[in-house]
């Protein structure tokens, strides 16, 4: 049984919000909610499955009570920020085996206006294996720096390679009225400010912001009766890399499982995606899932986001939004990247619009790049 | 202390109020003495008022707002003028129902407070500056710094020019951990919004009562800069606060709220 061509994103919101101290997280996710539903032409009576992640536990059961939603299937991954690729994936797998019809995948933060350190935050949890790692005080931002400090060690990569994904993804910003970050950067502006964690500097880092969005998930059978265009999923994979520091390559990303998977079963060639939403929590992020999606050989990640090709027009589009480095980063961005793909694929882009996008790949990463992590791959194409 | 929020111009603006709470939407009870609302500096919020906010609170209706993309109010840009901060001070004001309010601001909102005075006159009961200077010197060097600040190649900047002559560790935390809730980007409009202040000019049209309070340490807002401004009012004194810093509410609060106290009882007389 397969995904492909038989499941389609049929709505798709981004909360247009990157402050929001006068809304809480749920109603974030709740406007956004209702904002994929009218994208879609359906109500919330329509929906009998629903998915969030980032909400504690069980806090996917205090979700559908604020949304008045009593689904016959539930879900709440929690792989990081990749967990709503992966949704829409698990979400396409539960319509197919007959445990609900259109599954809603909701995510709402305020990890802005709550002041919430994501990136130079410190360890999780009680899980096991960190306390290996924990008592060693590695953050976010300093295992991703890790991770490039070890790219630039293996294959000379240099922080003006790195900064080049920064600028362009600025560059895109631009023409995204909701971005947070307008203004054009340089390569030079990247390289002078300041060091947050060698050799990442302060631009080669997202921001934390508010907001959300949400997804519409159904057939593709009852796609074709819904008010817009749909997106349908080709082919998706989802692994995990790093459990345990020091116990693996960690240039060896998850990208590298997830996307052979995602390829292999939307039978599609590197080729053939006309634009690619990427994860970037940090420059070093996008360099290192590029190389492991397969779209350059490891090592040549510097080299292959110079020159224009990941920016618009460019042979590689990258991050149309402005990514989390510009647009927008409320602590787990996997939904904005399936997001801007349903709308790239639609034509519903502006002028940040690839021309004729027809196949469009999403990867999420979530958990830390170098410790421990995960990888969501999603491969869409226009219906 | 109780905050509210009322959207205007599709911006929900944050405010502290006190007495008791409302509704959503239904701004407070300002029957008690004077409405006062606060005016917080270039970078600030409404925060740093609550000294003044817990004094007032049983005689008269304090609020103080954060101005648009200050504190916990929306929005990520800061004013492009001091006219445009004055306008959605206006509008607040509107989307309250508040009856002519005494305005009290600190810097910059000072210059805001003076600002609404001109343009909408019947807003406005009387006006306390604190530490406002009538034509703003910043130092061009200030700004660079700030600006770098706001292009990620500086930290945010300790700067110790806020305080007195003998500051008070508590009040330099407090401050401190009021000020970097507020993007650097929307304080460095705030002060080029200062700096290029037109405000200066009209104020021979202020007929209000106003208070220049000032005080006697200050660094960045010297007490000849506020008899300045003063006398550029046809209505003013100045009260200088021994001792007291640019942050003089914080740092002397006593003797703010006194010498407010005493200009409410005298401008209601």
């Amino acid at each position: 049984m397969s995904l492909k061509n038989e499941i389609a994103v049929v709505g798709a919101y981004e909360h247009p919000r990157r402050w929001a101290p006068d809304k809480t997280a749920y109603q974030i996710a709740a406007e956004s909610a209702r904002g994929a539903l009218e994208d879609a032409g359906l109500t919330i009576k329509d929906v009998d499955g629903y998915a969030t992640s980032g909400v504690g536990p069980i806090g996917v059961l205090s979700m559908c009570h604020h949304l008045n939603l009593k689904p016959d299937w539930i879900d709440s991954t929690a792989i990081g920020g990749s967990s709503f690729v992966a949704q829409v994936a698990y979400a396409g797998a539960a319509i197919r085996a007959g445990l609900c019809r259109t599954v809603l995948i909701t995510y709402g933060s305020t990890a802005a206006s709550e002041r919430f350190a994501i990136g130079t935050g410190g360890g999780f949890s009680q899980d096991p294996p960190d306390t290996f790692d924990i008592p060693y005080g590695p953050t976010i931002v300093g295992a991703y720096g890790m991770v490039a400090q070890r790219h630039m060690h293996e294959y000379g990569t240099t922080s003006a390679q790195l900064a080049e994904i920064a600028v362009t993804m600025r560059r895109h910003a631009g023409l995204n009225p909701n971005a947070k970050y307008r203004d054009p950067i340089t390569v030079e502006d990247v390289l002078a400010s300041r060091v947050i964690s060698s050799p990442l500097h302060l631009l080669d880092c997202c921001m934390i912001s508010d907001g959300g969005g949400a997804l519409v998930v159904t057939s593709a059978e009852r796609a074709r009766d819904l008010k817009k265009r749909p997106a349908l999923v080709l082919g998706a994979g989802v692994a995990n890399r790093h459990n345990g520091i020091g116990q693996r390559d960690i240039l060896d990303i998850a990208a590298r499982q997830s996307g052979a998977r995602a390829f292999e079963r939307a039978g599609v060639k590197h080729a053939d995606v006309d634009l690619c939403m990427i994860y970037d929590s940090f420059t070093i992020t996008v360099l290192a899932t590029l190389e492991n999606l397969g779209f350059c050989k490891l090592g040549e990640g510097g080299a292959f986001v110079q020159n224009g090709r990941i920016g618009l027009g460019g042979e590689l589009p990258v991050n149309l939004d402005g990514g989390g480095l510009s647009s927008n980063h409320p602590g787990m961005r996997g939904i904005f990247l399936v997001i801007e793909a349903v709308q790239q694929l639609r034509g519903e882009s502006g002028e940040r619009q690839v021309e004729d996008a027809r196949i469009a790949l999403c990867h999420g990463t979530g958990g830390w790049l170098g410790i421990k992590h995960s990888g969501a791959t999603l491969i869409l194409g226009a219906g | 202390m109780p905050t509210k929020y009322l959207r205007r111009d599709d911006v929900a603006l944050h405010y502290l109020h006190t007495g008791p709470t409302t509704l959503p939407d239904q701004p407070p009870g300002l029957g008690r003495g004077v409405p006062l609302l606060f005016l917080h500096c270039e970078g600030g919020n409404a925060a740093l008022w609550s000294r003044q906010m817990a004094h007032f609170a049983a005689l008269h209706s304090p609020i103080a707002l954060d101005l648009p993309a200050h504190g916990r109010s929306c929005g990520l840009d800061g004013p492009e003028s001091i006219d445009h901060a004055a306008d959605r001070v206006c509008s607040f004001l509107e989307g309250i129902a508040a009856p002519p309010a005494v305005l009290v601001g600190h810097g910059f909102g000072g210059h805001v407070a003076l600002a609404v005075a001109t343009t909408r006159p019947g807003c406005v009961r009387a006006v306390v500056t604190i530490g406002t200077a009538a034509q703003a010197t910043i130092p061009d060097d200030a700004i660079a710094k700030l600006r770098q600040v706001v292009q990620g190649r500086l930290g945010q900047q300790f700067d110790t020019p806020y305080f007195g002559s003998a500051p008070d560790m508590a009040v330099m935390r407090e401050w401190w951990g009021e000020m970097v809730k507020t993007d650097p980007k929307v304080r460095l409009s705030d002060l080029l919004a200062y700096r290029a202040s037109t405000v200066a000019t009209r104020l021979g049209t202020v007929t209000q009562p106003v208070l220049v309070l000032v005080g006697e340490a200050d660094k960045l807002c010297p007490r000849d800069a506020a008899e300045a401004l003063a006398s550029g009012l046809s209505n003013a004194r100045v009260v200088t606060i021994p001792d007291g810093g640019h942050i003089v509410h914080l740092e002397k609060a006593a003797e703010v709220n006194a010498a407010i106290e005493r200009f409410l009882a005298e401008a209601a007389a």
